[in-house]
């Protein structure tokens, strides 16, 4: 059983988070079968969650779920490939070990706040990718330990949540472990986006990137806290860090907060972070071809997002109506004006 | 066809054009000549709606209409087509699909039905065949990672596939390698036709070779300062410019 020795980053005093629900003792915590609660998907089982607690209390995930005030707790059990959709109107956690798991795909239209944890040890290539298009808040946390042979790639789309995090911790344990993390804030009115991970790179030649973008519309505000460790002895490893964000308005925010801790020689490290605004003469250059304003202004945010996911490992259909939504949401046909009279 | 009055602009508090004429008339090739810094990427920059670039006074109207009351996109659906001196990379815009949105853009603005990807093809084999573009370049994205020359080759594409009544080539020669210069210029020469002007901006004779202009102008600090047939290229290629403002 994995437990990690490494501390979570940043979730231990989420208060931002406490006010969308009140807390709930862990032992208050009840069988999936409570109303209210849906998971649906194929190829899952569930069992009763006194099993998480058991193995967990006091590590990881109880300190990260307590404050969304889960009170329910459902142990989902995925076949290899399946996608998992949430759909309950009270508030729960959904714990999901990834042992076996190869493409899985979690499909967030829940209206009350949920909590998905996932975790376990990963010897195989997998993919996870979540998507969540709901305001109601919610949690996405991770614990991988990533061994021989283990490549993982996670994608994350938030889009309207008014509180949204993804916490990726992963634990890089054997030379040619792989972590891709690809993250997309999708923000709208006062909407607030979080990405965090906490990559730890304990064996040697392990690699990993990370890929995290933000598109900033009305007061909406984006974090981006991503820490990579390279342990003693972790030599030859390469793991970057990129946060591009994409300002629509003046009242949107980003906040970029990359670091790197390395405790080993001969390592490949790299951070970037931009903050931008659609280009003036990419737009110029869409609409002295006959491109709409409006038009050409969405094609260019489309095009931001679509350049950070380019392959969507998940379900496409779910990607594309989240992008047509946003892009809907955030389309302005008023949107710049007459350069030249 | 094109027809430009006293054109005065500027970017931010410095005046580029200082009252600028030219009248190309239907059918015709212009060349515009010049030192660095006369102002003649300025005029197409103005003339396609540049957001930089204030317009204070004077007119620019193309088969009567006036440009300079039209957005970018509007000057595009009217019939003018700027070929970059420096096209615009755009990452996550493939070519193809920006190719096809911006063809659709212009048959809907003539009242004709958009097309569908496979006669989007057929209508863009023809143009492809002329720029001697490579396939590959279709599938990635608009300009981005292009060499000097494809991306020209692009420029001259997106000409061919949008048929524009007025087309301004900026340095359209830069950057290209002596066959990409034949390849383009025999491109815009199969395109010449009686309804069709070009204004060609450039630095160098050599380029009228190839395309081989109806008139040559001269342009120096903002405005025209001589106008002749095509040997004025060939005079200023041997005299310089200070020939020019001399005489």
């Amino acid at each position: 059983m994995i437990a990690p020795s490494t501390p979570v980053s940043g979730l231990k005093d989420p208060r931002w988070l406490a006010e969308w629900a009140p807390l709930a003792p862990l032992h208050q915590l009840t069988a999936p079968s409570v109303s209210g609660v849906g998971v649906t998907g194929g190829g899952l089982t569930t069992t009763p969650p006194s099993f998480i607690w058991d193995e967990w209390a006091g590590d990881a995930f109880p300190h990260a779920l307590t404050p969304l005030g889960m009170g329910h707790a459902v142990w989902v059990t995925p076949a290899a490939h399946c996608t998992v959709t949430l759909t309950g109107n009270v508030p729960c956690c959904v714990v999901i070990p990834m042992a076996g798991v190869g493409n899985l795909t979690i499909v967030n239209q829940a209206t009350a706040p949920v909590g998905v944890a996932l975790w376990g040890d990963i010897n195989q290539p997998v993919s996870v990718s979540v998507l969540h298009d709901h305001t109601a808040p919610v949690l996405v946390t991770s614990a991988l330990r990533v061994g021989s042979g283990g490549n993982v790639t996670i994608q994350g789309v938030m889009s309207q949540s008014v509180c949204g995090v993804m916490d990726w911790t992963c634990q890089l344990m054997a030379p040619h472990a792989h972590v891709s993390i690809q993250g997309l804030h999708l923000g709208t009115d006062r909407s607030s986006l979080f990405t965090r991970s906490w990559l730890r790179h304990d064996g040697p030649d392990t690699t990993a990137t990370q890929v995290v973008k933000s598109v900033g519309h009305g007061k909406s505000y984006s974090e981006y806290d991503g820490t990579v460790w390279v342990s003693h002895g972790a030599h030859g490893t390469d793991s970057t860090q990129r946060n591009p964000n994409l300002l629509l308005t003046s009242g949107a925010r980003a906040v970029s907060k990359p670091q790197l801790r390395i405790y080993a020689d001969d390592v490949t490290c790299g951070h970037g972070a931009t903050v931008s605004q659609v280009s003036e003469d990419e737009w110029w250059y869409l609409r002295s071809r006959g491109l709409s304003r409006a038009g050409a202004y969405s094609l260019l945010i489309e095009a931001f997002i679509r350049d950070s996911i380019p392959t969507w490992s998940g379900d496409m259909a779910a990607f594309q109506t989240v992008l047509s939504g946003y892009l809907h949401a955030v389309a302005d046909p008023n949107i710049g004006s007459r350069h030249v009279k | 066809m094109l027809d430009i009055q006293s054109l005065v602009a500027s970017i931010g508090d410095e005046p580029i054009l200082n009252g600028l004429s030219l009248h190309i008339p239907a059918g015709q090739v212009h060349a515009i000549m010049g030192p660095n810094g006369s102002g003649k990427s300025t005029l197409s920059k103005v003339l396609a709606g540049h957001p930089a670039y204030e317009v204070t006074s004077g007119s620019a109207l193309l088969d009567g209409v006036s440009l300079l009351d039209l957005d970018p996109e509007e000057r595009s659906l009217a019939g003018l087509f700027l070929a970059f001196q420096y096209p615009v990379e755009v990452p996550g815009v493939q070519n193809e699909a920006f190719l096809k949105m911006a063809y659709n853009a212009h048959r809907k603005a003539n009242g004709l039905p958009e097309v569908d990807a496979v006669d989007f093809a057929d209508a863009l084999s023809g143009p492809m065949a002329t720029v001697q573009l490579d396939d590959a370049l279709l599938s990635r994205a608009l300009n981005h990672g292009f060499s000097g020359g494809e991306k020209k080759r692009n420029e001259v594409l997106q000409m061919a596939l949008l048929a524009p009544k007025m087309a301004i080539l900026d340095e359209i020669d830069s950057g290209l390698d002596i066959d990409a210069l034949r390849t383009v210029a025999s491109a815009v020469n199969n395109l010449r036709s009686p309804d069709r002007s070009f204004l060609l901006i450039t630095h160098y004779q050599r380029l009228l070779s190839y395309i081989v202009p109806d008139v040559v102008h001269i342009m120096v600090d903002g405005v025209i300062v001589k106008t002749g047939d095509p040997q004025l290229a060939l005079e200023v290629e041997q005299r310089g410019y200070d020939w020019v403002t001399a005489s």
